[in-house]
């Protein structure tokens, strides 16, 4: 069964038809905050109903009972902080209770009803977040450079803004849509940044083996250079799907939303807004959107003990490796053999290889998938 | 959420089951018998509210893009 968006109801603060034009000129006459693209990205997930069951950026309340207690302030699970962070200087004069016009470079995105200006200890919020004020960790640096305070309100979404692969980005409505049609009760996610190998294929078929669809569901937005570009992800997919999975078992479909490194919290951050998308399971790595040493192993599983009450279920598959003994891609928890029988597959060996236009091995990479990879011309980001 | 009605209801449970499914609402983290009785309810009887609220319009809109990007024939 199809789960129910997380808190109940799904959100939508999309405006459309004669209230998105009245709202549009309205917007004009009120104060401008100009936003990241990365604060631009939550708008568009508060409105389409990603972050349900938020309708707009945290108050102080939500986001301290998040910080300490990983749950809303209603006590529904909720792990990373949804905020707004503004200068005190282009907040002055701005009272609780006013509406402004969040602009990303020319575009109105959308309207906020100020509801709480509060102020934010960064620090603390790292600490709880990213367990590190380590500024080598990309999430604490990034916190470090925001403003001064936070605004808490209710969004309302204008005009959507630019992004990768627009024509592949499908939102919660419309993928439970899609499952519905599809008549699919049991759905597992799989969350990815990165271009497939056989051990990604391994997971998604021990957990698709029970289930009665895939939703691969790559993370689009923000990248660093040396990650792999958007449409390159997709193009190896289409054709891993195309030669190896069977018919009507998966969807590949991209979600635009912000990536914090922050490890287990971000799991079950994960966890929930594919929730959000009418996935019953999702896949969770042993270092599930992890960085460098910052969380212990096994970490990201573990927390998952602290919500009996998410909602949706994670699948802990160990890492694949292949084993010459056992002749294929296999698990710790399959195979008996020693170390000196496998070959675990790296993600920046394969890079390597790629980079240099070379096909990885094949108990490592489908022919097929680095083929595609490599035809792309430049598949890192610069 | 806080905010919604509640209302007190009496029910008959065998005592076994009842110590059993207290013991197992604690054991997975609820604060009492009564939130794991909701949590469970919840997901049997509430299902599927969000397409409820869906109109015949936006229906056919949402199809018609899963049409045009090839996710629905
Ligand atoms: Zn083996």
């Amino acid at each position: 069964m199809i789960p129910k968006p997380h808190g109940g109801k799904l959100v939508n603060r999309v405006v459309t038809g004669e209230k998105r034009d009245r709202l549009v000129l309205e917007a004009e006459e009120l104060p401008v905050l100009s936003i990241s693209y990365e604060r631009a990205v939550d708008v568009v997930d508060i409105a389409h109903g990603v972050f349900s069951p938020l309708e707009g950026f945290m108050v102080q309340s939500d986001y301290l009972s998040v910080l300490h207690d990983m749950r809303l302030s209603n006590d529904l699970p909720w792990t990373i902080p949804v905020v707004l962070d503004v200068d005190p200087d282009e907040i002055s004069g701005i009272k609780e209770g006013d509406y402004v016009a969040l602009k990303h470079g020319e575009t109105i995105v959308a309207v906020v009803r100020i509801d709480e200006i509060y102020g934010w200890d960064k620090r603390e919020y790292a600490e709880h977040i990213y367990k590190t004020l380590d500024l080598r960790h990309p999430g604490v640096a990034k916190t470090m450079k925001r403003k001064e305070l936070l605004v808490g309100g209710l969004v309302d979404l204008l005009n959507e803004i630019e992004y990768p692969v627009k024509h592949r980005v499908l939102w919660p409505i419309e993928t439970r849509v899609l499952f519905r049609e599809k008549k699919w009760e049991r759905i597992v996610a799989f969350q990815t940044r990165n271009v497939p190998h056989l051990g990604h294929e391994y997971v998604q078929k021990a957990a698709l083996t029970f289930a009665d669809g895939l939703l691969i569901h790559p993370l689009i937005g923000w990248k660093k250079p040396g990650d792999y570009r958007d449409e390159v992800i997709f193009m190896a997919y289409e054709a891993l799907i195309k030669h190896y999975y069977p018919r009507d078992t998966v969807v590949l479909a991209g979600l635009l939303m912000n990536m914090h490194y922050a490890g287990p919290r971000e799991a079950v951050h994960h966890a929930i807004v594919r929730k959000n998308f009418g996935c019953t399971h999702i896949i969770i790595g042993r270092d599930h959107a992890g960085v460098g040493n910052y969380y212990a192993p096994y970490e990201a599983w573990t927390i998952f003990n602290e919500f009996p009450d998410l909602g949706i279920t994670p699948l802990f598959i160990r890492e694949a490796f292949y084993c010459k003994k056992c002749g294929g891609m296999v698990n710790e928890k399959v195979c008996p053999h020693g170390e000196e029988h496998r070959i675990r597959i790296s993600g920046t060996a394969i890079r390597d290889m790629l980079r240099r236009g070379k096909t990885p091995p094949e108990y490592v990479m489908r022919p097929e998938v680095a083929r595609a990879v490599i035809e792309a011309g430049n598949p890192f980001i610069e | 959420m806080a905010s919604e009605d509640k209302v007190r209801v009496e029910v008959l449970l065998p005592k076994e089951l009842y110590e059993k499914a207290v013991e197992r609402g604690r054991e997975a983290g609820f604060n009492s018998f009564n939130e794991f009785l909701t949590f469970l309810l919840e997901q049997i009887v509430e299902e599927e509210e969000t397409e409820a609220s869906l109109s015949p319009e936006d229906e056919e809109r949402i199809k018609e893009r899963l049409r045009s990007l090839g996710y629905i024939d």
